[in-house]
């Protein structure tokens, strides 16, 4: 049973016609982004939002809600399902000092999105991009990726905004702006964001820690206004 | 809407391939690239004309600082 309407994406965007959409977009229109929450990779994070936007598709991310009594993995599947593109960065399944775990969590979910490809006729055309912090790292712990095409943005967000660029235009998104723009727009779009949000009073913690929605929001928002 | 550019506005001094390149807002291009953050400031300065901002980005976008520019006179 389908939980939201299957709606275009300009149709399902907000009311106002410049933020998040209020309904899950079309699945053809949005990409799951499966990537680490720390905060050493919020710069990463927030630069991979821009460039999904930026290109003309919506993101969806498990943060882009919060329901305590919702199981994460039911989160998870329904964001596999009502997605066409799926973006993984395993730059996060090595420790990084003795003691720590290595995260499982990435790969985990690269896995179900990949048996999804494989598995199920309804998710058959999925494009998949998998990124990491560095070359060939991940099939250490991850062998079973071998030879597969994985693109690295050594933790550059300059670097990952044009990876995540020329994947969708090398995918048949032919509407994508060139890379140097998209970064020299993030850059723009950052600026503006920071000189909003301290008139509206945010202080530097408040931005830093600010609800993936809200963020998301604002980046609409910029996009409709500044590239529309 | 993904192929048009943002409105041309302020200078941005970004990061660009290990390089710094000053860019003004919506321009598709940028105007100067330079090895050193310092001198895309000093080349972003030179190109101001009129009361203009311009705004030093780091690595990550994130603004590292604004400087207000009246043509080539820094006001602060």
């Amino acid at each position: 049973m389908e939980r939201f309407p299957r709606e275009s994406a300009s149709v399902a965007r907000g009311s106002s016609a410049n933020q998040r959409p209020m309904h899950p977009p079309s699945p053809d229109d949005s990409v799951f982004i499966n990537c680490p929450f720390d905060p050493d990779y919020e710069p990463l994070l927030r630069v991979l939002l821009f460039s999904v936007i930026r290109c003309g598709l919506n993101p969806r991310i498990a943060r882009e809600r919060l329901e305590s009594g919702e199981p994460r993995i039911s989160k998870l599947v329904e964001l596999i399902q009502e997605t066409r593109w799926g973006i993984h960065d395993l730059s996060r399944i090595k420790a990084k000092k003795k003691g720590e775990f290595y995260r499982m969590n990435m790969p985990f979910e690269l896995g179900v999105d990949l048996g999804a490809k494989l598995f199920s006729k309804a998710c058959a055309n999925k494009k998949i991009l998998i990124v990491a912090q560095e070359p060939f790292r991940h099939q250490i712990g991850l062998s079973d990726l071998s030879n597969s095409d994985i693109r690295v943005h050594k933790s550059d967000a300059e670097t990952l905004a044009k990876e995540v660029r020329n994947w969708f235009r090398e995918s048949g998104v032919k509407s994508v702006p060139p890379g140097s723009v998209v970064w020299a727009d993030f850059n723009a779009f950052m600026s503006d964001f920071q000189i909003k949000r301290e008139k509206e009073g945010y202080k530097d913690a408040d931005i830093r820690k600010m609800p993936v929605p809200e963020f998301l929001d604002f980046i609409y928002r910029w996009v409709e206004e500044n590239c529309g | 809407m993904a192929t048009k550019t943002a409105s041309i506005g302020k200078f941005h001094v970004i990061s660009r391939a290990g390089q710094w390149a000053v860019t003004r807002q919506g321009a598709s291009r940028a105007s100067r690239i330079v090895e050193s953050r310092d001198g895309a400031v000093l080349a972003a300065k030179q190109m101001a004309l009129g009361k203009t901002e311009i705004v030093v980005h780091r690595t990550d976008g994130t603004v590292s600082k604004r400087i207000s520019v009246s043509g080539a006179r820094l006001i602060r």
